[in-house]
């Protein structure tokens, strides 16, 4: 039985010997405008601004407001 | 026990990355990138007794294309008292760097560095790195990044530089 879970614990790290590090000059796919986590930054922004206001709830973005969007 | 120690000790050392930069900065032989002739190379060593600013760059790195008006002013104020710049491209094809050369001109020298050797022993943390070496040699300074508001602090360093070995 604790061969078995060592194996597991073994099975479960053995995945983490993966991660590398991706050197600055390997990052030519990942500086690519499509792999940016918002595609247009001044969309998103108009986008959170407009949601968080009609939701009157409060996040990280903005403020909650009276649905009217313009604080 | 004893085993899950080893493995999270084999990862943890896996994880810490090389010693600061070196002292002094490492010589190279490079192939330059736009040269009529095709084989100019430039040297590293043969620039010794100026102050130099090494900068690591790529074509699609935007701060990186930011730098290169604001470098080749700094380079061409400073280029009378003993400066120069030198651009290392670590593009993965060689044509990306002389594309964007045809539309960003500089007047310092550009190298190629196709199998990032030189970038591993200077040991980048990021794009565009900069390596600002004395007349010895000697890495003074290191900038990781590029915005307009380093100029100034560039400049600072470049000026102590050149001040103190006249």
């Amino acid at each position: 039985m604790k061969i078995l879970q060592r194996l597991m614990m073994v099975g479960c790290l053995w995945p983490l010997f993966a991660c590398s590090v991706v050197e600055p000059w390997e990052r030519e796919k990942l500086a690519r405008p499509e792999m940016a986590f918002d595609p247009d930054p001044l969309e998103a922004k108009m986008a959170g601004h407009i949601y968080f206001s009609k939701e009157g709830s409060s996040s990280g973005a903005s403020v909650s407001g009276g649905g009217c969007g313009c604080n | 026990m004893k085993i899950t120690i080893f493995l999270l000790a084999t990862l943890l050392s896996s994880m810490v990355f090389g010693s600061d930069v070196p002292g002094s900065a490492p010589d190279f032989s490079l192939r330059l990138v736009q040269s009529p002739s095709q084989n100019g190379v430039i040297n590293l060593q043969s620039y010794r007794g100026k102050v130099i600013y090494l900068d690591f760059w790529a074509s699609w790195c935007g701060p990186c294309k930011k730098s290169f008006p604001a470098l080749n002013s700094i380079r061409n104020k400073y280029k009378s008292s003993g400066f120069e710049v030198i651009a290392v491209n670590l593009d993965e094809d060689i044509k990306s760097a002389s594309d964007f050369l045809i539309k960003h001109k500089v007047d310092y020298p550009i190298a190629y560095d196709p199998s990032k050797t030189i970038a591993r022993h200077y040991q980048l943390k990021g794009m565009p790195s900069g390596y600002l070496i004395d007349r010895q040699g000697m890495i003074q300074y290191v900038h990781t990044g590029f915005k307009d508001r380093d100029i100034p602090t560039i400049e600072n360093h470049i000026q102590r530089l050149l001040r103190s070995h006249p």
